[in-house]
């Protein structure tokens, strides 16, 4: 008896729905454009679609995470598709939102600051929805619960469910979320112009993204100062 | 090509104040329940549902009569709101299966359906979806189909669910019935009684000779309508109404809101079946309380999004009666819903595909729960004045089309913007600064040529964030509203600060008090 035929004997004799591959087949991939061509190279295309893509922070705040985040939006809004983005610490400038070229008339933003409970509601309503393209999701700076895990299982299932990109802003979690996949940055390095004080003004930044060991990529940004310069 | 022939129906809900009764208050079904009209010595029982019947209750008792029979006996006076609503619902859905709808008196709606065979396969099968209608809708009817409207009128009256009377068969199918299914008027009726005429039929066997000379005009008429004779129409069609009310009339009070949210909800839900019927979805919201002993509370609505889920809708009353409780025990309520516009979006063909408008306006509804009414929706900026000033407007579905145009994605040449991030609330810290130093008999910027009211900030103590300046820029100066009570001047600064990041200050010269804006990243 061939080792297929006695699998298939055994597997007949037990119900079925109590045996399953140990490893599924892989699902091919696709990626959602980040706008970006250097990041798109480094990821292979962009941000990883079905996934939470976790941006994680370097050591300094000014990474350029929101940066980033806000150019993958004005993207996939700009397209004609649909993003939200779950401002679960109230912290988003939409000013800067615009300057990047947003269409807010394809924008659903959830304001803050709320309760990372409430955000991870709301996340999970609008991920399940199947409505957006990208979700944008920055929880509240509030401590996790025990329970935290489960809701960023639950969250990691439901973009796979209706294959929708997501981007997580968050410090570290703290555990890991299975099907998530991290892109590291390190502090963005500033270009400031003229000398200390009155005469001189932030020019800009390079940020500088990190894929796992894919490798690394430098992004140069400039400060938009909008009516304060 | 051959002129389609008029037809006509009539939905009618017999025993409508039961029906009333039973549809606001669901628990009533299957009880032994009596609807009592007028007061005092005059009140009478005037319809009794199957279960008090069983007990032996009849019509026309008085309610001590009525309850001697069966102690367990309900009787309840139906408030004229909840008769006018109930009957309301009828006609909504008279008008969700025929565009040319009658009022006809309490319980019956009258249609004009020539046609309509041919949508649903027969007028049998319109019938059938009616009844089934009604059903959903919490209303128990029947429908009489005929080629005149009092002769539909009467189909209905005959028992069955559903009775068609096909043209040449109207005068057998009706002779059976007692003659006051024609509504004589009452001086008709006794002349009817003198001549001992009981049955349609034994009317319509009357000669036509010499009706109009013993019975009169009225008399000729109800001759022809006995004989399956009858040419009335539709005369004056209702104007659909935009605002579904439903009622609730209690006869005891609820001193907490987890009942009222209860009874709010199913009166929510049979709104929604009545906007669904009409192809509308809700907008507005008002509720009416009505206090004990006393007295009126009234709250309004307006959803950021249309929402359409009965326990969302709610949720949000009862979040709003939260904040703004009934001063005392609640004994009934009203419930409008204004229709809203249905969220409608023309995709493109070869455009990015569009996600169901219906999906959205659910999700909006859903988040307007879970994070508030007004805190989620699609930004819009209002203002451009040093700070932004933003409002949401509710999310819908807008075309790719519409707002697809040059942007900065054609032009890959365009630098990205740095993003601003705020903190929110602005953290309050303190700031040495280049004055300070100077007034301790350090300058570090004495190679700087700089009045002493332009100090640049060279440390910061806060609760989230402590450095040594390392490189500023600043200050920009803004001020606005002078005009106000909340004036508000000071200077913006950038600093960056090693190894933590760059961040934006506001010195508010006013209180000369320093907070932490935000941050770029």
């Amino acid at each position: 008896m061939g080792y297929g035929s006695a699998l298939a004997k055994v597997l007949s004799s037990i119900p079925s729905g109590l045996v399953r591959r140990a490893s599924e087949p892989r699902e091919q991939l696709t990626a959602l454009p980040t706008g970006l061509t250097g990041l798109d190279t480094l990821l292979g295309g962009g941000w990883a679609r079905s996934r939470l893509n976790m941006l994680e922070p370097g050591p300094s705040a000014s990474t350029g995470r929101t940066t980033i985040a806000s150019t993958t939006v004005a993207a996939v809004t700009a397209a004609g598709m649909q993003a939200a983005w779950l401002d679960g610490d109230g912290s988003l400038d939409i000013g800067s939102l615009a300057a990047t070229g947003t269409v807010f008339e394809h924008l659903l933003w959830v304001r803050g600051p709320l309760g990372t409970d409430r955000v991870m509601k709301a996340a999970s309503q609008v991920i399940s929805s199947g409505v957006f393209e990208l979700v944008v999701l920055r929880p509240s700076g509030e401590r996790w619960s025990s329970g935290a895990a489960m809701q960023w299982a639950r969250l990691s299932r439901e973009a796979g469910a209706t294959r929708t990109t997501v981007l997580v802003l968050a410090g570290s979690p703290g555990m890991p979320i299975p099907g998530s996949y991290g892109v590291f940055f390190s502090p963005m390095l500033t270009r400031w112009t003229g000398p200390f004080g009155q005469a001189g003004f932030l020019d800009g930044a390079t940020i500088q993204v990190n894929a796992d060991d894919d490798g690394a990529t430098s992004i140069p940004a400039t400060a938009d100062y909008g009516g304060l310069q | 090509m051959k002129k389609a022939e008029a037809f006509f129906a009539c939905i009618m809900a017999p025993a409508l104040p039961l029906q009333a009764l039973v549809r606001s208050e669901p628990g009533l079904a299957g009880c032994p329940l009596a609807s009592v009209h007028g007061t005092g010595t005059t009140a009478r029982v005037d319809f009794i549902s199957a279960a008090a019947r069983a007990r032996g209750i009849k019509v026309g008792m008085t309610p001590s009569q009525a309850r001697s029979l069966a102690p367990d006996v309900t009787l309840r006076r139906p408030s004229p709101e909840l008769m006018r609503v109930t009957h309301q619902a009828l006609l909504d859905l008279a008008s969700s299966f025929s565009h040319a709808v009658q009022d006809g008196d309490s319980g019956v709606a009258l249609l004009d359906v020539t046609g309509h065979q041919h949508i649903h396969g027969s007028y049998l099968l319109m019938g059938q979806a009616i009844v089934k209608a009604a059903a959903e809708n919490g209303l128990t009817v029947r429908t009489g189909f005929a080629a005149g409207v009092r002769l539909a009128r009467i189909a209905s009256r005959i028992g069955d669910p559903v009775v068609v009377l096909t043209p040449g068969t109207e005068a057998a199918a009706i002779a059976h019935l007692g003659i006051r299914v024609l509504e004589p008027s009452g001086e008709l009726a006794a002349r009817f009684i003198q001549l001992k005429l009981s049955r349609v039929g034994e009317l319509a066997a009357l000669p036509s000779t010499g009706i109009g000379s013993r019975l009169g005009a009225d008399g000729v008429t109800l001759h022809s309508l006995s004989r399956g004779m009858d040419d009335t129409v539709i005369e004056a069609p209702l104007v659909c109404q935009n605002r579904f009310q439903e009622c609730v009339s209690l006869d005891y009070t609820l001193d907490n809101l987890e009942p009222l949210v209860f009874l709010l909800s199913a009166a929510t839900d049979r709104i929604l079946r009545r906007l669904e019927l009409r192809g509308l979805c809700p907008g507005r919201i008002g509720l009416t309380l009505n206090l004990d002993p006393a007295g009126l509370h009234a709250i309004n609505l307006q959803p950021s999004g249309l929402v359409e889920n009965p326990s969302t809708i709610a949720t949000l009353l009862h979040r709003t009666l939260i904040r703004t409780p009934p001063p005392a025990p609640v004994c009934g309520f009203m419930l409008t819903i204004e229709s809203g516009t249905p969220a409608t979006a023309q995709c493109q063909l070869f455009g990015p595909p569009a996600p169901n408008p219906a999906r959205i306006r659910d999700l909006t509804g859903r988040l307007a729960v879970i994070v508030g009414d007004g805190n989620a929706g699609s930004p819009e900026i209002t203002e451009t004045r040093h700070q932004y000033s933003t409002v949401l407007r509710p999310f819908r579905l807008v075309p790719a089309a519409v707002t697809a145009g040059p942007t900065r994605h054609d032009c890959p040449d365009m630098p990205t913007p740095l993003a601003f991030r705020r903190f929110n609330p602005p953290v309050q810290a303190l700031v040495e600064s280049s004055v300070a130093e100077r007034r301790g008999g350090m300058d570090v910027f004495a190679d700087t040529q700089r009045p002493d009211d332009q100090a640049m900030p060279l440390r910061i103590h806060s609760d989230a964030l402590s450095g040594t300046v390392q490189r500023a820029a600043g200050p920009w100066y803004a001020d606005s509203g002078w005009w106000t009570d909340q004036p508000r001047a000071g200077a913006f600064y950038d600093v960056e600060i090693a190894g933590r990041g760059v961040f934006r200050l506001w010195h508010d010269l006013l209180s000369d008090q320093w907070t932490i804006e935000g941050i770029w990243d």
